[in-house]
């Protein structure tokens, strides 16, 4: 069991997700007989340096998603994989990473604990991933001593997801 | 009589309709309920005793039926719709999923859960809040900070930081009970961390 981590220092790093193969047997959330270590197995956490952030463009990560999609649609081809497999990206804020995730799509809830809207192209996502405030650390001007136990957020949480059917 | 004879002709009329539509052409299900249903519609209408007399009763079936024709048509095709669920499912379903958990264990999951937040909180020599993030505690050992993941996707309960010159730096997703699940490294592009080398914190 692996989990895969990846820190981008330059574009061309990217081409190593491109091309690392999924790993099989693909996982179905509501299957029974999973975990969530399971289902996180062919999942993606890309952490940006600075300096990539300062380089890379949303253009070049709409294109790296659209590459890595055709990769693994041919992949699935080759091996003959007839489950219906979707991906999924969502920007992790709170860790500045895009991650990416891909599963069996027998059910139409994904595994998140929390409210998800859904985005046609992943455009928005990397919008945000791009302008957030949050890639060197939350700064402690934005954190302030708290007296509560309140754990709720001020603000509601929706989490954007873009999903695609990849066969 | 002929009211209930008729409403009963409508019924049937509707599942024939919702039948013919959700069911392939030849569907055996099909000839009898449609059978049953004219034979209803007909014995209201036209009774043994002569033809029927209250109109009212006509204009009352004719609506009903026009209602019951428009749910069925539109359920008919909204069932038709679930099959293609990507484009209109994953719009739809914007919950959670507990992701391949078994819902006996829930509540003992969620307990151990809560314990486990309960004494991070207890023990926890400080306490930010980030307007958007919520609340983060300092375990005094570790001087590492615990916050709730509000994405909390594929059994990640905790997001937990470092302490740096300018904030709070990630270094690893953990689960309800505090394993490390995600986390950083630093080095060649891609490595591969072997699952079974992941440090539990607890």
């Amino acid at each position: 069991m692996f989990i895969t981590t990846t820190v981008i220092n330059d574009i061309s790093d990217l081409n190593f997700v491109i091309n690392a193969p999924l790993k099989v047997p693909l996982i179905a959330v509501e299957d029974k007989t999973s975990n969530n270590n399971a289902i996180i197995k062919n999942m993606w956490v890309l952490s940006f340096s600075l300096t990539a952030i300062n380089e890379i463009h949303a253009q070049d990560l709409i294109k790296f998603v659209a590459k890595f999609l055709e990769k693994k649609r041919q992949e699935i081809t080759q091996k003959g994989i007839a489950s219906p497999i979707v991906f999924y990206m969502w920007f992790d804020e709170m860790a500045a990473q895009l991650r990416f995730n891909t599963i069996i799509a027998f059910n139409k809830k994904l595994p998140f604990g929390c409210k998800v809207d859904i985005v046609d192209s992943p455009e928005p996502i990397i919008q945000d991933f791009l302008a957030s405030h949050y890639h060197d650390g939350i700064p402690w001007s934005e954190l302030e001593e708290s007296e509560d136990d309140l754990d709720e957020d001020e603000e509601p949480f929706i989490l954007k997801v873009f999903v695609v059917h990849i066969n | 009589m002929k009211v209930i004879g008729l409403l009963k002709g409508i019924i049937f009329f509707n599942l024939f309709l919702s039948h013919g539509i959700l069911y392939p052409e030849g569907s055996s299900v099909c000839k009898p309920v449609a059978e049953v249903a004219i034979a209803n519609i007909v014995t209201a209408i036209c009774p043994p005793a002569g033809p029927i007399v209250a109109i009212g009763e006509l204009i009352i079936g004719g609506i009903l039926a026009g209602i019951g024709f428009y749910t069925t048509h539109r359920l008919s095709k909204k069932s038709r719709q679930q099959t293609d669920w990507f484009k209109q499912d994953w719009n739809i379903e914007r919950s959670a999923s507990p992701g391949g958990k078994d819902p006996k264990d829930d509540d003992k999951d969620q307990q151990k859960k809560n314990a486990f937040f309960e004494a991070i909180k207890l023990k926890a020599d400080k306490r930010i809040r980030h307007k958007r993030f919520g609340n983060f505690y300092r375990d005094p050992e570790t001087k590492l900070w615990w916050s709730k993941d509000r994405a909390n996707h594929g059994g990640s309960e905790f997001k937990v930081f470092k302490e740096h010159a300018k904030g709070l730096e990630w270094i690893f997703d953990a689960d309800g009970v505090g394993n490390q699940i995600v986390g950083k490294h630093k080095g060649p592009v891609g490595l591969f961390i072997p699952y079974k080398d992941l440090i539990v914190c607890s």
